[in-house]
């Protein structure tokens, strides 16, 4: 860890599937050396994912405009939505960094320094991964470590919808309440603004000596895959309704 | 260099770990760095990688199972004792043991993605200048090695119980199925189909270049969108030219196969008693609903599909869109059309008032594993038949990828559910509420037919609408069948509008 400039940016909504392909990609430029550590940070559309192995029964229920899918991580359902911040450290542990827990403790480290800058007080719970304000849950943690380098991450409650969570048992908790920034009073409750101060506070806890733009390599990247993805769907007739047009809330009203 | 694999000691603080997944199994040869299985310990999950070379001969711990640090978890043998020397290319090993690991990471991926996945790969060793790939020591592989790889590659192709049953699409292409009927591939076309696909290996490695095979330019372009290789698909055009028809036959012989396996309704156990998943409660409680509050009446007629089928065949041959246009796509166009003159089919009995929608939105019921779901076209009334047949492919494309917004799924104001791909004579179905209408569209068989007071053998479709009495009449019903049939027994006059 010499010159140590981490690459953080917030990219907006992209595509759970999208996003995957991005970390993907950049593990393996990161592990060839080609990009240096990476902070993304942006919110996924409305969708809920289930780690290998987790039971079906975590998804109480299907909401229309929800999308479902299994990705390969342990864990149970999640739901990750608009208004909450996504961050994908895609970053090489060297030496003493090379510790599962440790990092997973610095994780949580830096979403509570980012919240109580937001004048939300949360903490750790022993034994449970994740950021609690009490007995709510604000941020969910879930990492993958590949030839040492990090991908998933960690989603904090910025001011998304909170109903979704009760179609789902959230990491296999029943019952598990969950909160906001927003619902906590929190200042500037906005996933932009958030994504700042958490870039800060990663900095700081990883001992990188600056927090530079995201690499130009990563935007690059990112526009290659969503327009592959957008071209896996093809285009769709002027006029008719997009994708993301249903990020309304109402789907919720219209539930059967 | 026989050894023992033991649960690594990923933290200070891990005390034990569990077996997400084993990345090889018995058998398989390993080679220094490669993936063996994933570890999870807390919230985070690793990828364990050998140390040494060698064949695995047992593994001890199994998957979803936890075991303490240190633990053995999997037994590995030396490379030399086992296997004879093969003079293989190392390249495959390489290949066989990573496909599985990247496909493996989200499990409804569109076919497309999964298909492009070689290319892909490709693409990112140029990138890395192949540092990310380890150098392999030797060629040495057991005898058997190959067939046991592909097997290896085969099984992590059955997603199917790991699919989110819920929003996994299985009808993926309804549309595409009454040429089954017509035509049904040969058994042997369809098993060669997921192999062309998921044979990343041997063919790979002595592929020629795209531009060496002989392919249209509409072909080549089909082909690269939908990211396949030329050199899975069998050449028909002229000198063992590629034509685009080719490209989209190939594509509809993997979409057939993924729905022969995934079409298949959830097993039951006799005996057993299940709960319901919450999509069976919600079409329990819908149906219900339908068929308790609307009185449902049902006309039938039979369709001359004749037209129809050399309509369809001759837009294939001609290539002039980029899409297929499947029967399903004729038969909603014409349906567009007969509704615009019965706007009464295209309405809502609400409040004891009947609303006569602005749009014509048609639903398509797309069978799934454990029920459907009814993606809307929007407008139908102003799109033509190509832009149907975009519309359409997108949204069961994506039925398949496992997902619909909710502008996707609602606003339906007409339903079609075509069972053709099962070879149904004939069927009614239940209104979707609050809808007035559902049109149930069977298969297109070969029938005996008085033509001119001649008896014939032609094309026919028997089509049967379901009507909520409160809305229309059966004379209503009875004429937009006579609209219908106008327009799908004289197909030319769907491409004029």
């Amino acid at each position: 860890m010499t010159s140590m400039v981490l690459s953080a940016g917030f990219v907006g909504l992209v595509d759970y599937p999208v996003a995957l392909a991005l970390q993907e990609r950049l593990l393996d430029l990161r592990f060839a050396d080609a990009v240096s550590d990476t902070l993304l940070l942006l919110e996924h559309p409305h969708v809920f994912t289930l780690g290998r192995g987790a039971s079906e029964d975590g998804i109480l229920e299907v909401l229309p405009g929800v999308s479902v899918y299994r990705v390969s991580r342990g864990g149970q359902a999640t739901y990750h939505g608009p208004g909450q911040l996504i961050g994908y450290p895609i970053i090489k542990l060297e030496g003493q960094a090379r510790d599962v827990h440790a990092y997973l403790r610095s994780l949580e480290r830096v979403i509570i320094g980012a919240l109580q800058d937001h004048s939300v007080q949360a903490q750790r719970r022993a034994g449970l991964t994740g950021v609690w304000v009490g007995e709510r849950k604000i941020a969910s943690i879930g990492v993958g470590i590949r030839r040492w380098i990090t991908m998933h991450g960690f989603a904090v409650n910025v001011s998304n919808d909170l109903r979704f969570f009760s179609s789902i048992v959230p990491c296999g908790i029943s019952g598990c309440p969950m909160t906001s920034v927003a619902a906590e009073g929190g200042r500037a409750a906005l996933t932009e603004p958030f994504s700042l101060t958490v870039s800060a506070h990663f900095a700081r806890a990883f001992g990188y000596d600056a927090v530079g733009p995201l690499d130009a390599t990563v935007r690059r990247l990112l526009e290659e895959e969503s327009s592959r993805a957008w071209q896996a769907t093809a285009a769709m007739p002027p006029g008719a309704s997009s994708t993301r047009a249903a990020a309304d809330p109402k789907g919720m009203a219209r539930r059967p | 260099m026989a050894g023992e694999i033991t649960m690594p000691k990923l933290s200070d603080t891990m005390e034990e770990g569990k077996i997400l997944h084993w990345l090889k199994r018995p058998g398989d040869v390993v080679h220094r760095g490669d993936a063996l299985a994933e570890v999870e310990t807390d919230k985070a999950d690793m990828v364990l990688e050998s140390f040494e070379d060698g064949v695995i001969t047992e593994i001890k711990l199994q998957e979803g199972e936890s075991a303490a640090v240190g633990t053995v978890i999997a037994l590995l043998a030396p490379v030399g004792q086992t296997v004879e020397k093969a003079t293989q290319p190392s390249a495959p090993a390489e290949e066989a043991a990573e496909a599985p690991l990247r496909r493996e990471r989200l499990s409804l991926v569109e076919p497309a993605r999964v298909a492009r996945e070689p290319s892909e790969r490709g693409e990112q060793e140029a990138v890395n200048g192949g540092a990310m790939t380890k150098p392999i020591a030797g060629g040495e592989f057991p005898a058997d090695y190959e067939p046991e790889a592909e097997a290896a590659i085969e099984s992590e192709h059955e997603p199917e119980e790991e699919r989110v049953r819920v929003h996994a699409a299985l009808g993926a292409r309804p549309s595409a199925m009454p040429s089954v009927i017509i035509a049904p591939p040969p058994e042997q076309e369809e098993t060669s189909a997921p192999k062309a696909r998921i044979e990343p290996t041997e063919e790979k490695a002595e592929a020629k270049p795209a531009h060496r095979y002989k392919a249209s330019p509409l072909a080549r372009r089909a082909a690269e969108e939908a990211g396949i290789d030329l050199a899975h698909v069998r050449p028909t055009g002229p000198d063992g030219r590629i034509t685009k028809r080719d490209v989209d036959k190939f594509l509809r012989e993997q979409q057939l196969f993924r729905q022969r396996r995934l079409v298949a309704p959830r097993e039951g156990t006799f005996g057993s008693h299940e709960e319901m998943s919450k999509m069976r409660q919600t079409i329990a409680q819908r149906m219900a609903a339908s068929k308790r509050e609307i009185p449902h009446f049902y006309v039938t007629a039979e369709i001359d599909m004749e037209e129809a089928v050399r309509l369809k065949e001759s837009l294939e041959a001609a290539e002039l869109f980029d899409e297929d246009i499947t029967y399903n796509d004729i038969v909603v166009k014409a349906c567009a059309l007969a509704l615009l003159r019965y706007p009464r089919l295209n309405a809502s009995y609400e409040n004891s008032g009947l609303t006569i929608h602005p749009d014509v939105n048609i639903g398509i019921a797309v069978a799934i594993e454990d029920g459907l779901v009814v993606p809307v076209l929007r407008e139908c009334q102003r799109l033509s038949l190509p832009e149907i047949a975009r519309a359409a492919h997108r949204l069961v494309a994506k039925a398949s990828q496992g997902g619909f917004t909710t502008a996707e799924l609602s606003g339906g104001t007409f339903t079609i559910s075509n069972m053709g791909m099962l070879g149904v004579e004939h069927f009614a179905a239940v209104i979707n509420p609050p809808q007035a209408a559902i049109l149930a569209v069977s298969a297109i068989k070969e029938r005996p037919l008085v033509r001119k007071g001649q008896i014939v053998i032609g094309k026919t479709m028997m089509v049967t609408i379901s009507c909520d009495h409160r809305i229309v009449d059966g004379v209503v019903a009875g004429r937009f069948l006579q609209e219908l049939k106008r327009f799908l027994e004289n197909p030319a006059s769907l491409l004029l509008q």
